[in-house]
């Protein structure tokens, strides 16, 4: 494109003649100290905590501590911008992030930027980061499923539309790699019900990111997903702000109607960040030198998470929260807190995982205490004997080694739990519909599994799920629709997998 | 507004605010002559700050020093806050003491302490003109005090506590410059 200078000209000079200027009130601090993120000012007497500052080099920050004659204040940017002496101003605005439609697709920073390299966002408003949550009049009780795709989680700790279900495990153990099935898996519904899903990445390696992005590329979920990134190497200030950006994005779509997933990876780093902030900012630390508000910061934060009634929209937020703990201790300070806030823990252990048992979920610890009564009746019919089978199991998985002088029934009861911890082992990136879990889950806890060799559960499964698939989707189809198992379907689903057993054991022996 | 090291510094800006009050309200003077004696003994003990502030000194001379420089208020408060303040050490917050102490009296009269930024003087219209104004904005009375800055183009800058009134020239290039830059001409 080329214009003339004179054209150029007289479009100046439009802009110029069109300018108005009005003389402001601006209230004004001076910087006394900066180190680490952390800004004293002298000055802004009427500064109100949480609001955005503005230093004169352009770097934005936000007053966290109002003392006697100082403001302590975050620096939201590079702190090598400020030195001391610089003047501060106030904008008179809380906190506030752009959010919109705009923003699927994209990875931004905790105050909505974005840094994909895909250009500018245009962005339909902005929202204060820090809200108090929907009240119990906006709110109505979790009743919708929000699938993982993950037999596991939707057979025995099943996900509703609205809650919080923690991820916590220590490294390594697969926290993530759920959160990213879930999203994949969201991948299946329809587009009026899919759910927007928000990944929020605290304190994690940019490469870490970046993998992640490129999975969900992959796998089609960008199209209806957002990262929210604040890396390792941002300052304390970004990782702090990172889950409550994410939310109020969250939020955005929630108010409108939509059903929203926001994944916190993880909450521990994001504790520490604040821990940082507040040892800086001067607070007395208390445990674990966290500072005494450390359980409001995370409860203020997944009290967010909510259903709204029909009246609001019915929109829904849905907040997996991960936690890393050390050693598998659970009752850490920081995991304690978070357990007790949700509405559900996933428990992922080590000792599982590098048994091969992935996802290394301990179904004997894990619970959701609200997401049973969003679980529909098939899974329900299928699933509620699962938990006692595996829970039988686990008690007497210690006789297994004396298999040769135990009776009849207790080895029925190993043979069993072997086959459905077994089952219940699925690959990354691999999410099952509903229908295809009630079906597999349906076949281990009914026994059809109990004379098939157990390194050929897997194997068995797979084929099972094709053959279905290939000859009988319509069954598929109506369990997907009535969302149970009729007799009639139940008799179909019987005869099916009879059916295929006798293949089975006729083309693969 | 506040470039002095001991303003910034913040514990002593606490600890000299204390010792205002105390004398602000202490019983005694009425306001304005406690305000009139400060103003008048202020440099004096500034000039002596030396053997006042050293500790080799013991206190028993120092009293006598201070005694001699006000022998004008032996029976006033002034003597008895100076004197506490050498026991307590906190002599050298002297002029914090009397920059707090001159913000409450201003606070009493309901005045304000205002500097106009300006490149040249202005004529007297214009103060009364800013002096209304300003009067309008904040129902206090302004203690105008001109300062000249060569880098003030045109226009005037109000400046109070925290609160800054940018009607420059300078301002208003840049928020030009600013206007111009966001919608992208080219």
């Amino acid at each position: 494109m080329s214009m003339r200078s004179d054209e150029i000209t007289n479009i100046i000079k439009s802009r110029v003649e069109g300018f108005v200027s009005y003389v402001e009130l601006d209230e004004v601090g001076e910087v006394i100290s900066v180190g680490d993120g952390i800004v004293k000012a002298f000055g802004l007497n009427s500064a109100i905590m949480g609001e955005l500052v503005k230093f004169e080099s352009g770097v934005d920050g936000m007053v966290m501590n109002i003392e006697m004659e100082v403001v302590g204040i975050v620096v939201l940017g590079d702190d090598k911008l400020i030195k001391e002496g610089q003047k501060i101003k106030r904008t008179g605005k809380v906190m506030g992030i752009g959010v919109g439609e705009g923003l699927i697709g994209r990875i931004v920073d905790p105050l909505s930027r974005p840094i994909d390299g895909k250009g500018e966002i245009k962005y339909s408003g902005t929202r204060p980061v820090e809200v108090i949550a929907p009240g119990i009049v906006e709110r109505q009780p979790v009743r919708h499923p929000l699938y993982t795709g993950i037999k596991a989680i939707d057979g025995m700790i099943p996900i509703g539309r609205g809650q919080r279900e923690l991820i916590i495990g220590d490294r390594q153990t697969g926290k993530t790699a759920i959160a990213i099935d879930t999203i994949i898996n969201q991948k299946r519904e329809p587009q009026a019900k899919r759910p927007i899903c928000i990944y929020v990445a605290i304190g994690q390696r940019e490469m870490s990111v970046a993998r992640i992005a490129k999975i969900l590329q992959d796998h089609a979920a960008m199209e209806y997903t957002i990262i929210v990134a604040a890396f390792a190497s941002d300052p304390a200030p970004m990782l702090y702000l990172a889950p409550y950006s994410g939310c109020t994005i969250g939020e955005y779509f929630m108010w409108k109607g939509k059903d929203v997933l926001v994944i916190y990876d993880d909450l521990s780093k994001h504790a520490q960040a604040y821990r940082q902030m507040s040892l800086l900012l001067r607070r007395p630390p208390g445990r674990e030198a966290y500072p005494g508000d450390v359980f409001y910061l995370h409860s203020r934060l997944l009290e967010r998470a909510c259903k709204l009634n029909d009246q609001n929209g019915s929109g829904s937020l849905t907040a997996l929260p991960i936690i890393e703990t050390q050693a598998n201790d659970v009752s850490a300070y920081i995991p304690t807190n978070v357990i007790s806030i949700t509405d559900g823990q996933i428990y992922l252990e080590p000792s599982l995982f590098y048994a091969g048992i992935r996802p290394a979920i301990n179904v004997g610890i894990s619970v959701s205490r609200v997401g049973g009564s969003a679980q529909v009746k098939a899974m329900r019919q299928v699933a509620g004997k699962l938990r006692i089978d595996l829970a039988q199991y686990n008690e007497l998985q210690a006789f297994a080694q004396f298999a040769s002088d135990l009776d009849k029934e207790t080895l029925s009861f190993i043979r069993r739990g072997q086959r459905l911890v077994e089952l219940l082992k699925q690959n990354q990136y691999e999410p099952l519909s509903m229908s295809e879990e009630v079906i597999v889950i349906y076949a281990g806890t009914r026994g059809y599994l109990d004379d098939v060799e157990l390194e050929r559960v897997k194997e068995f499964e797979i084929k099972l799920l094709d053959y279905i698939r290939k000859n009988y989707q319509s069954l598929i189809e109506s369990i997907e629709i009535k969302k149970e198992l009729t007799p009639d379907i139940e008799a179909e689903l019987k005869k099916v997998i009879e059916e295929f057993k006798k293949e089975f054991a006729r083309k693969f022996d | 507004m506040f470039k002095d090291k001991a303003t910034m510094n913040t514990l002593s800006s606490y600890i000299a605010k204390k010792y205002a009050v105390a004398y602000a309200f202490c019983r005694g003077e009425d306001i304005n002559e406690k305000k009139k004696i400060f103003d008048s003994i202020i440099n004096e003990i500034d000039k002596n700050m030396f053997y006042f502030s050293n500790p080799t000194i013991p206190f028993d001379v120092k009293r006598e020093i201070l005694e001699k420089i006000l022998y004008m208020y032996k029976d006033k408060s002034i003597t008895k806050i100076l004197l506490m303040m050498i026991k307590n050490k906190r002599i050298k917050l002297i002029r914090e003491v009397y920059k707090k102490f001159n913000r409450i009296y201003l606070d009493l009269k309901n005045m304000v302490e205002v500097d106009v930024i300006s490149r040249y003087d202005l004529n007297e219209n214009q103060k009364h003109m800013i002096s209304s104004l300003f009067f309008k904005l904040t129902a206090k009375k302004p203690q105008i005090r001109i300062l000249n800055d060569e880098n003030v183009i045109g226009g005037f800058i109000i400046k109070w506590d925290d609160k800054v009134i940018d009607a420059s020239i300078n301002k208003k290039l840049a928020l030009l410059k600013e206007n111009l830059i966001r919608k992208e001409i080219l």
